[in-house]
């Protein structure tokens, strides 16, 4: 019984791992991307697809250390770790991440689309409040309308690339299951 | 296209809300930031001879600067500009419709400065 349990747990800690390296590589990824709008934080949030996959998978707990895991690791592969841009974004996934768990069991009925978007508001709310405190400047919240316009498109996107990604692990866990039976 | 077969009916329907909450949202603080103060002032000789407040200029109004080098200024509704100068650069003409706190045209020869006002 022992080692059944341990099994599944070093496979969910195999999984947990992929899981943030994938993240870490997509907050990179993104931090190479021109941005195309004069905003500065508007961005695709593609880090945050892993983050939700992982609420749906896993749970809360499990969830939140992938995302701090992925802004630290990922802010150390871009060479921004400790910076403005960092605390910004840790700020925004943790956020995000708490904000998604809560509607992902309160709101049943939300599909992904919903719930990423709502990510990637919270996400950008977060963002915000760190910067003002950072640069004690609470004007930077007059990007907050342009930056919550961007969230739909981008949270759209998202919101259907897990869509398809949830369907996949669940099939493959599926077959998982059953080869192990 | 399979992959928009997956949104679910809710999903529309809370987009659709958002979309129209973040629209009031924007057209609200975008109607906010147009009342922004334009207030221009023309500095001659280090002293300010005029105030304008160009949100409040209903028919365009022409002022002219006789002593010393003659100038031309014109101000419309929301905005401001050298429309004449006798200097021999024509910099402060060439520099258009001031439209933004902070614009401004000068003119060294005459002394002249014609600024939209920075609020604080």
């Amino acid at each position: 019984m022992d080692s059944v349990s341990e099994m599944v747990s070093a496979k969910k800690l195999a999984l947990i791992a992929m899981l943030v390296a994938q993240a870490a590589v997509l907050h990179y990824l993104e931090s190479l991307f021109p941005n195309p709008v004069p905003i500065p934080g508007v961005k695709l949030g593609l880090a945050n697809i892993i983050t939700l996959v992982a609420l749906v998978v896993f749970d809360f707990r499990t969830a939140l250390q992938i995302t701090v895991l992925r802004t630290i690791l990922g802010s150390l592969l871009a060479g921004t770790l400790f910076g403005m841009g960092f605390f910004m974004s840790f700020a925004g996934a943790v956020t995000a991440t708490i904000v998604m768990a809560l509607v992902l069991r309160i709101f049943k009925m939300l599909g992904m689309v919903s719930i990423s978007i709502l990510g990637a508001i919270a996400h950008n709310i977060g963002q915000l409040i760190m910067a003002a405190f950072i640069l004690h400047f609470p004007g930077i919240f007059l990007y907050l309308p342009a930056m919550l316009a961007f969230s739909i498109p981008t949270g759209i996107l998202t919101g259907l690339l897990i869509n398809e990604l949830v369907k996949y692990i669940k099939a493959s866990n599926r077959v998982c299951t059953m080869l192990s039976d | 296209m399979k992959a928009l077969r997956d949104i679910k009916k809710a999903d529309l329907f809370f987009v659709l809300v958002l979309g129209m909450i973040i629209a009031i949202i924007w057209l609200w603080s975008s109607s906010h930031e147009s009342k922004q103060e334009l207030v221009a002032e023309i500095i001659r000789n280090g002293q300010v001879i005029r105030k304008i407040d160009l949100n409040k200029v209903e028919t365009p109004e022409y002022v002219t600067l006789e002593d010393g080098i003659k100038m031309t200024i014109l101000a419309e509704k929301g905005r401001i500009r050298v429309l004449h100068s006798d200097c021999p650069n024509k910099i402060c003409v060439k520099a258009g419709w001031l439209t933004e706190p902070g614009d401004a045209a000068v003119c060294i020869p005459s002394d002249t400065i014609v600024i939209i006002d920075v609020p604080d």
